[in-house]
């Protein structure tokens, strides 16, 4: 079936994959194109003709529950490709608005499916833009708070891929003013999500969205002020079992002292990257580095260093540590976001970065090479084990 | 119905006349004991003046700590004689607020629960009604009980946000800040960005983070005090020691497996108790007895690694001044032997001056009583001395 060609499907198949056609045969096209997107090859040959996405979206309304599961299902698969992508949300102006819509609609029977959706079509900046536009163009319908207000009151696992769909909006700045809003208080409800344990794609999209805003350095003071209090939510996650002296555990936020003697860290490097990377935004102002030195976030950092495996998340906290620890650049240089570097310097710190993220690779895939082997290893052993305990069967 | 006959209505008008006929008696009978109604002429006018103001229809003010005039009742009583339970209850709610106003609290909330008890149909006069004495229950410190009235007043009405702002200032005050919040946070849907909410939950916020961590440390003091204890009765164990339960009433020594650290807790006043030092070394209170002086001594720490004869050399060194109760000057450290005291079998047993007190305490009839071991000191061949130890089996 796969090697038909486009006249072949054009005449045999396509005619079906329409809301008006039989079920039983329009079943049976639907997963056709399903069973093509399962495969990067099939993907590129349904993404090269306008005409199938169409059709597959135009089934996405469909009276049949099943024909529109398949119908999400196989835009999903597509949606994985960014060229793709874009040419869904390229067929007309609604796509972004229907899905949305689909998702706050409570009786809709597919929205886990479409939030992955959305999630993957939001993966480029290019798309979220699009996303974006179309979510301001309905804000009445499909605005930033009722998307918030449905991702926090269903923590059903359904809404679950708004948090990377969060995240993936946030590229654009528009986006992350939004989550920044004072008035709307988007951002002190999405906080508890940094510690939301059963969903890591839930936390980790949220956690994605707020290191993005913290990029927002105008915002920053707002961010560790009373009214938000961002800091300890983000080193909470970072903070283990460990027990300082009383000296340091009074310097430090209330949420952080005296913690369990099980407290346990955030179990994801990315996340713990995520959340070290949004701390080191919050230090590129001297009044965040005071503030974030003050309440020493250094003793926590220092004991997540001390026992950090991954070797991405060590140079991370490495970086943040000598943020904290080193002097004060001199007056006119402490907003580290608005500091002019020479070409030529950062010619060379592109360098030593480049320099520093090939050693986290090679680290990284000596790393996993060494997992590699002593899986292989305990395999062998295993092995050797059942012969053995073959041999010893075979004997008695 | 059913139409009277002409003669059953004469019949019941001359019943209903001879009713009001013996009420007229009856009520002449009743006051003819009193003094007639002093006349107008006779009054002062001061007096006048008094009880002009008293009448209902002169009156400026109502001074409540007094009790009321007839006719003040009777206009009071005409006021919730009303048929609608509505009116009565509205009636109640204005004396409500009337009195909150002039911050007479407990009146007010009088009148609150009068008005609810009408149980009018009303439901959002029955909502104001709780919410008014949620209020007023507040400004009394009556916390408990106003928070259960913000909760009927949004059982009335769902999402009242006097009663929620209310409801979220009560479980602050009460020290539920999760509820607290819980309240706030019901209330910001409402009404989004609601200052006084966001001020309330800020402040839920803050002590309710500081409430956790006050509980995280109070649960580490905990844990770390059980380890300690633990390390204390194991090493307890360890050394040998034999502990005796004094709060149990046979005096049999604690079966190890039941160690607990009752039967270490001493009776002194200053609460001394077993120690263990970093290197592991227990330091037990000890008590010196004197009995030929009637004399004790109390030493709250004295390490297991110590030797008697050190102390001894101290306490009685051969030269100094004497202790002020050895009015003989016989006790020098020399002069001095020690026994321990096996108190079951009535029993001394002597101390070897130059053992420590760790080898002393692992002698089998070695026992320590209320957590403190006790020794006695006697002086070699002193007359006293022989006879106390012949006493003792010695």
């Amino acid at each position: 079936m796969a090697d038909m060609n486009v006249d072949q499907i054009d005449r045999e198949i396509l005619p079906f994959l329409s809301c008006s056609a039989r079920g039983d045969v329009k079943t049976i096209a639907l997963q056709y194109f399903l069973g093509l997107s399962g495969s990067k090859d099939g993907c590129d040959f349904v993404a090269s003709y306008n005409k199938y996405l169409s059709a597959l979206v135009s089934l996405t309304k469909d009276g049949d529950q099943s024909v529109t599961k398949d119908a999400y299902l196989s835009l999903v698969n597509l949606s994985t490709y960014e060229q793709t992508a874009m040419k869904i949300l390229d067929l007309h102006q609604e796509v972004p608005l229907d899905l949305l819509k689909y998702v706050l609609d409570k009786e809709s029977k597919h929205t886990g499916i479409v939030c992955m959706l959305l999630s993957n079509l939001s993966r480029s900046e290019q798309c979220s833009r699009r996303i974006f536009d179309s979510i301001l163009a309905n804000v009445d319908v499909i605005g930033f708070d009722k998307l918030v207000d449905a991702f926090c009151v269903n923590q059903t696992a359904t809404l679950n891929y708004l948090g990377p769909f969060f995240s993936n909006l946030t590229q654009i700045r528009d986006a992350r003013h939004y989550l920044l809003d004072k008035k709307n208080r988007i951002m002190q409800r999405l906080l508890p999500f940094i510690q939301y344990e059963a969903s890591l794609i839930r936390r980790g999209g949220i956690i994605g969205a707020i290191r993005n805003c913290c990029f927002e350095s105008s915002y920053h003071d707002w961010l560790l002020s009373d009214d938000v209090d961002i800091l300890p939510r983000l080193l909470l996650p970072l903070a283990g079992p460990e027990e300082f002296d009383e000296e340091d555990t009074t310097k430090l936020p209330v949420d952080l002292q005296y913690l369990e003697a099980d407290k346990k860290r955030e179990a994801d490097p990315d996340v713990r990257k995520m959340l070290l990377e949004s701390i080191n935004q919050l230090c590129s102002s001297k009044s965040g580095r005071k503030y974030i030195r003050d309440k020493n976030a250094y003793v926590i950092l220092r004991e997540l260093h001390s026992g950090e495996k991954d070797p991405a998340v060590l140079l991370t906290a490495e970086n943040l540590i000598s943020v904290l620890i080193s002097d004060e650049p001199a007056p006119g240089m402490e907003d580290l976001t608005k500091v002019e570097i020479p070409e030529e310097i950062e010619e060379k710190l592109r360098k030593a970065h480049e320099a520093q993220q090939r050693e986290v690779e090679e680290e990284t895939e000596k790393l996993e090479a060494e997992k590699l082997e002593a899986e292989k290893l305990e395999a062998q052993k295993l092995e050797v084990q059942k012969l053995e305990a073959q041999k010893q069967q075979n004997l008695t | 119905m059913a139409t009277m006959t002409d003669e059953e209505r004469e019949k019941l008008a001359v019943e209903l006349d001879a009713d009001l006929q013996a009420f007229v008696a009856e009520k002449i009978a009743e006051n003819e004991g009193k003094p007639p109604r002093s006349s107008v002429m006779d009054q002062t006018p001061e007096e006048l003046a008094d009880e002009l103001n008293q009448h209902p229809a002169f009156m400026k003010d109502i001074d409540l700590s007094k009790p009321l005039t007839p006719a003040v009742e009777g206009m009071m009583a005409m006021k919730y004689e009303s048929d609608s339970a509505r009116d009565n209850a509205e009636s109640f709610k204005d004396d409500g607020n009337v009195n909150f106003k002039l911050k007479k609290y407990k009146w007010a909330i009088d009148n609150y629960t009068a008005g609810i008890k009408c149980c009018c149909g009303d439901v959002m006069l029955n909502t104001i009604l709780y919410s008014n004495r949620a209020a007023a229950r507040y400004h009394i410190g009556n916390y408990r009980s106003a928070l259960n009235d913000c909760v009927s007043a949004c059982k009335f009405t769902e999402g009242h946000m006097k009663a929620i702002t209310k409801g979220a200032q009560c479980c602050i005050v009460l020290g539920e800040f999760q509820k607290g919040l819980n309240w706030c946070d019901a209330g910001l849907r409402i009404k989004p960005g609601d200052e006084v909410l966001l001020k309330l939950r800020e402040k839920a916020d803050k002590l309710h983070r500081q409430k956790e961590r006050d509980e995280r440390k109070a649960m580490k003091k905990e844990q770390k005090q059980k380890a300690d204890d633990d390390k204390l009765l194991a090493t307890i164990q360890q050394h040998g020691v034999k502990l005796v339960d004094t709060t149990d009433t046979d005096d049999t020594a604690v079966a190890l497996d039941k160690l607990s650290l009752d039967s270490v807790e001493t009776h002194h006043p200053s609460g001394a108790r077993v120690t263990l030092d970093s290197s592991g070394a227990l330091h037990w209170p000890i008590l010196f007895l004197y009995p030929e002086h009637g004399e004790t001594d109390f030493i709250m720490q004295f390490s297991e690694k110590s030797k008697f004869v050190d102390h001894m050399e101290m306490m009685f060194p051969v030269a100094g001044e004497p202790q002020t109760w050895d009015t003989d000057n016989k006790y020098r450290a020399p002069n001095c032997q020690i026994f321990f005291e096996d108190q079951e079998k009535d029993r001394l047993y002597p101390v070897d001056m130059n053992s420590t007190l760790e080898t002393v305490l692992k002698h089998k009839r070695c026992f320590v009583r209320a957590g403190t071991p006790a020794f006695i000191v006697l002086i070699k061949d002193s007359p006293f001395a022989k006879h106390y130890l012949s006493k003792h089996g010695l």
